[in-house]
């Protein structure tokens, strides 16, 4: 059942900086506690991935899994669809941030994910409704997926993809940003080298555990005093 | 107050004094040590309500301890992120210096050094990783002519080494040599011990950094 909850309740409370992009509320259908509990790391890229490129999607997210991360993504085509499912189908928590209304969904071939993750997991849309769809909904979904997240991975991207938003946004709030070693040594892509320059960390398989253990909780609920 | 050196044969080249107000472990399992966790990562996460809820109890009399680091003489220099800012970004250290000035605690702000190039984060990086002194020391400038302030504090989120304080008091002294320089930080990382017994823990000690470029937190 769709509910409707106010991020700044929510999610916060939100500092002036995260309120700049974030929607006042949120459309959600599913486990709300997903929001409120434990560290949520977003797992992003492109709608066209290579073969290494789902591997590397699988292997990163059953790790998130081990250590009880839940994994954030937005049901797109590709490295989306990848993570959502291997969430699940190793028994952990997934999210999925729509850019359509929780009504629709883009693509329809993942009507049946979609539904999974509204019964057992969490969908989150800051669309009405009816909202038309319009191509800029995807930037802004790839930037509540930055707000709700402690940090955010980029696995596999091309040059002008959408992901770099996520990328950016994130790093205004402060929050973590991974790029994989394939991403952040292909030299074919500009942007990374831009983006660790601006404080995004390079994600090398071998370091992986011990940075998973050290995600900050920087959108755990319920701190609000000492 | 004399504390022991704590690398024997290693030439102590000088220690600065440092106060944290609280406590947090990065590691423990206990429902405390998981609440340490949550406060320090949503001071990381610029959440200003927490940190101002902070404000009156630095201002009690279990704070004392840290009276010498926030005086009104002291000017509050926010410690840099571990890369320069994108426009608009959250800069959790001069948040924290402001709130603590509008709190009547230290003197004015002053975000005079920034981070010119990116180093790794020392809090996702192995150990082997983590940037040196020199590294964040080669990463730092201090802008402008400024007034010579009577003293300093370094303002931070979170202390774990003290690398990066370390490496600001070294630029700082560049260019204010002989003012007299502290840190702060609302959190300081847990050492030997994995979970917690209080959060709120104002304390003191200080920073040494020796010869070969190491730093030692006491305690």
């Amino acid at each position: 059942m769709v509910e409707i909850i106010k991020t700044n309740e929510n999610l916060g409370p939100l500092n002036e900086i995260e309120r700049k992009h974030a929607p006042e509320i949120l459309y959600i259908d599913g486990d709300r506690t997903l929001l409120s509990t434990g560290v949520r790391v977003s797992v992003v890229g492109t709608r066209k991935p290579s073969e290494k490129g789902i591997k590397r999607t699988r292997a990163l997210t059953q790790a998130l899994v081990r250590h009880g991360i839940t994994v954030v993504s937005g049901l797109a085509e590709g490295i989306d669809t990848v993570a959502h499912e291997t969430a699940i189908s190793v028994g952990g928590r997934t999210i999925a941030v729509l850019g359509t209304p929780l009504d629709k969904v883009f693509p329809a071939k993942n009507r049946k994910l979609l539904d999974t993750i509204k019964r057992e997991h969490l969908a989150v849309s800051q669309f009405p409704e009816g909202y038309p769809y319009r191509k800029e909904n995807f930037p802004r979904r790839n930037r509540t997926m930055a707000l709700i997240s402690d940090a955010t991975v980029i696995v596999e991207a091309g040059e002008k993809s959408g992901t770099r938003h996520q990328g950016w946004e994130a790093l205004r709030l402060g929050r973590l940003v991974f790029l994989m070693e394939n991403v952040a040594e292909n030299p074919e892509l500009t942007w990374p080298r831009e983006m660790i320059g601006y404080g995004a960390q390079v994600l090398r398989r071998e370091d992986l555990p011990e940075i998973l253990y050290d995600i900050p909780a920087f959108t755990a609920g319920g701190a609000v005093a000492f | 107050m004399t504390y022991p050196h704590s690398r024997p044969g290693e030439r102590l080249l000088f220690e600065i004094p440092y106060g944290t107000f609280s406590n947090y472990s990065p590691r423990g399992n206990s429902e405390l040590s998981q609440k340490s966790r949550n406060l320090c990562g949503n001071i990381k996460a610029g959440r200003a309500v927490l940190i101002e809820s902070a404000v009156p109890l630095l201002q009690a009399a279990g704070a004392a301890v840290l009276a010498p680091f926030l005086d009104h003489g002291a000017t509050l220099v926010p410690v840099p992120r571990s890369a320069p800012l994108t426009e608009g970004a959250l800069w959790p250290a001069e948040l924290i210096a402001s709130i603590l000035a509008r709190g009547g605690l230290g003197g004015a702000v002053l975000p005079c050094v920034r981070r010119v190039t990116a180093v790794r984060k020392s809090s996702t990086s192995p150990a082997k990783d983590r940037p040196s002194v020199a590294e964040h020391y080669e990463s730092l400038a201090v802008d402008g002519q400024l007034a010579r302030p009577r003293s300093i504090t370094l303002v931070d989120d979170v202390l774990t080494q003290g690398r990066t304080v370390i490496a600001c008091v070294l630029r700082l002294r560049d260019a204010y040599p002989g003012v007299e320089i502290r840190a702060f930080a609302m959190v300081r990382a847990q050492g030997l011990v994995e979970d917690v017994e209080r959060i709120v823990d104002p304390s003191a000690g200080v920073i040494k950094y020796y010869e070969s470029g190491k730093t030692f937190r006491d305690p």
